[in-house]
């Protein structure tokens, strides 16, 4: 088989699994909250950009929001941990599947910049430059940059040492926090275009020479490939549930200590384990931080009460869903099964603990409403309503979940 | 004597119409630890899932301390613990909170769970390993969680299954040693297991599953009997049994 068709089949096979997943994101209830929450957001956008003050550096934040997502260029290979056995011998052959790699990875980080770049079109227009076609200019160039970057950074990926490595990465950075400052400064082309040619030059005679000097770095790569795509499962797993994804454990010593609170006796094993679970494994406790804390901008940045008391709801609701997969958390263990514990344990456990966390959420929530809104009235039906919906809804979602398995 | 573990006539699998298991039966006693011999895929792990209560035979009982699962399923998890040959862990809890953990589930006085891991931490030598999780053990030391947090159990029916792989000389000597001493006090040992030697030495009976049917059981003199090869150590009875299966 060709290096041309092995890549090709290679993603072939990813993208059919993930438009199931994207099938399943654009269905899913989470999707749908935030799409009203983009709503609302897209509602209030001008009103934003007519706040924001004249003094706001909008030119050095874009230039480093585009420096970063310009120097954080990783290369997705398609490679699987097998590979190391039987692509290894074929090294030499493979120059044309990695290039079809870099080229890829370049195009489809391209387009999340062209997209951020139509997002914040309205804010370029007002600050950086009311002429249309210098948007156009200002998007190729990056486009230009980000092949450049993805090239190097297949080519550090050669070096043995990580810190070498980490050398080179800023070294591309503090090149592209200049090409990005004189694009959004919108200095004359050529000043732009004299950093790009010095880039091309960079390329051609330093990390060019690496690709023959050095071998691939099997090892690297793959935990390179293995790190995009647990990213690609984390994110499809805030929509859906997806089984067996690798991810890092945290000991979060602090937080966690407070569940060694938690009395020594039988009725607390899957309390304790779902609780240690939440605030160590995957990224259940940075979720319900983030939302939590979303929650309370959003409700302190709503022009009006009742759309932050519609929020409040909206939040629990997306947190819920977030929380709710834990419960199959142990699914792929046969231990809990062994225990000597009654039936139904598990469950209100389980049910007890989000419960917990979503109340947390709604006090949190209810209290911002009444700082920020100074109103009794939504204060207090936020407090009750939020509860009562939290109590019903942990419940209903759980069954529906269970009846789909 | 009546037996704490006694398996009468079972079949049974994944599917009815193609059982694994055809029409076994053994006893495990009191005082005894007894060798589950036989071939990859004959029939040694869906007995274990058998007895542990994760599969259901269609025909036979199964019955722990006179009970069978469904009669109790509660007093018969109580009465049993299990050291997978696969290591399974939970990768969010530390080496403690493991041993915590199954003290906790199983019912084990709290003073009595800090002396006995104090001791098995000691033995196995994971004293250092406390606050570790469980990426960064070894197969071995992963086994090593599975076996302590068996024995800080201290059932009255051990079930193991091939515990002897990945783990090194001194822990394969501390575990044998602590199974004796179990033995004596009272409790009974099932033990799946491919290392013949050691079972010859340790095993009081041997029960030989070949294609999912009960080749021989007994002692060692009994199986060299059976065999008609006296004198003849366990390796070559089991060669001799297989072959004679596969004509």
């Amino acid at each position: 088989m060709s290096p041309e068709k092995l890549w090709g089949e290679r993603v072939q096979a990813f993208w059919d699994t993930a438009f199931r997943y994207l099938r399943l994101i654009g269905n899913s209830g989470f999707m749908f909250a935030l799409y009203i929450l983009v709503l609302v957001g897209s509602y209030y956008y001008s009103t934003f950009l007519e706040w924001l003050p004249e003094t706001f550096p909008v030119v050095f934040i874009l230039a480093a929001v585009f420096s970063l997502l310009l120097t954080r260029s990783p290369v997705r290979t398609f490679l699987k941990e097998g590979d190391l056995v039987f692509l290894l011998p074929l090294e030499m052959r493979l120059r044309s599947y990695f290039r079809a790699s870099v080229l890829y990875s370049a195009a489809f980080q391209t387009a999340g910049i062209v997209v951020l770049m139509v997002v914040l079109s309205p804010l370029f227009l007002d600050r950086i430059s009311s002429d249309g076609s210098y948007w156009f200019y200002t998007v190729a160039l990056l486009a230009l940059a980000k092949l450049w970057n993805s090239a190097c950074r297949w080519a550090e990926y050669r070096l043995q040492d990580t810190k070498t490595r980490d050398m080179h990465v800023w070294l591309r950075l503090i090149v592209n926090a200049v090409f990005t400052f004189l694009l959004f400064q919108a200095a004359p082309l050529y000043f732009t275009l004299i950093v790009l040619a010095a880039m091309v030059f960079v390329y051609k005679f330093y990390y060019e020479p690496l690709l023959s000097k050095h071998r691939v770095k099997w090892q690297q790569v793959l935990e390179m490939e293995e790190r995009l795509l647990t990213t690609f499962y984390r994110m499809a797993n805030m929509f859906t549930d997806v089984p067996h994804i690798k991810g890092t454990v945290k000991e979060r010593r602090w937080i966690s200590r407070w569940v060694d609170r938690l009395p020594y006796r039988r009725q607390s094993v899957f309390t304790f384990m779902y609780a240690k679970a939440f605030i160590r494994a995957r990224d259940y406790f940075g979720i319900y931080i983030r939302l939590t804390t979303a929650a309370a901008v959003f409700i302190y940045a709503s022009p009006n009460v009742w759309l932050a008391f519609g929020l409040l709801f909206l939040f629990i609701f997306m947190t819920g869903q977030q929380l709710l997969t834990l419960y199959f958390h142990f699914d792929t263990k046969a231990l809990p099964d062994l225990y000597p514990l009654p039936h139904g344990l598990k469950r209100s456990s389980f049910l007890t603990l989000v419960e917990q966390l979503l109340l947390v959420q709604t006090v949190v929530s209810a209290v911002m409403l009444f700082v920020f809104h100074t109103a009794w009235l939504p204060f207090a039906l936020g407090l009750l309503a939020g509860s009562g919906f939290t109590l019903w809804y942990v419940r209903q979602q759980l069954n529906t979940k269970l009846k789909l398995k | 004597m009546s037996a704490l573990l006694n398996i009468e006539g079972i079949t049974g699998g994944y599917s009815v119409q193609k059982p694994v298991l055809h029409d076994v039966s053994f006893t495990v006693h009191t005082n005894e630890i007894v060798g589950l011999i036989g071939l990859n895929g004959a029939g040694k792990s869906t007995t274990i899932k058998h007895v542990l209560g994760l599969m259901e035979p269609s025909k036979g009982s199964i019955a722990l301390n006179g009970r069978t699962f469904v009669e109790d399923p509660e007093a018969y998890r109580q009465a049993l613990s299990f050291i997978p040959e696969t290591p399974i862990l939970y990768e969010e809890l530390n080496l403690w909170e493991h041993l915590q953990l199954a003290a906790m589930a199983y019912g084990i006085d709290e003073d009595v769970f800090e002396r006995r891991a104090q001791e098995l931490l000691k033995t196995f030598r994971m004293e250092k390993m406390k606050r570790w999780f469980p990426s960064h053990f070894s197969k071995g030391m992963r086994q090593k969680v599975m076996i302590m947090c068996a024995f800080l159990v201290d059932p009255e029916l051990y079930v193991v299954d091939e515990p002897f792989v990945g783990l090194d000389p001194v822990a394969i000597q501390s575990l044998l040693d602590r199974m004796t001493e179990m033995k004596a006090n009272g409790a009974g040992i099932l033990m799946s297991t491919h290392i013949l030697t050691t079972a010859e030495k340790y095993c009081d009976r041997f029960v030989l599953l070949h294609d999912g049917v009960l080749k021989m059981k007994g002692t060692l003199e009994e199986l060299q009997q059976q065999a008609g090869m006296p004198g003849q150590s366990l390796d070559d009875i089991y060669i001799a049994v297989t072959k004679e299966g596969s004509e």
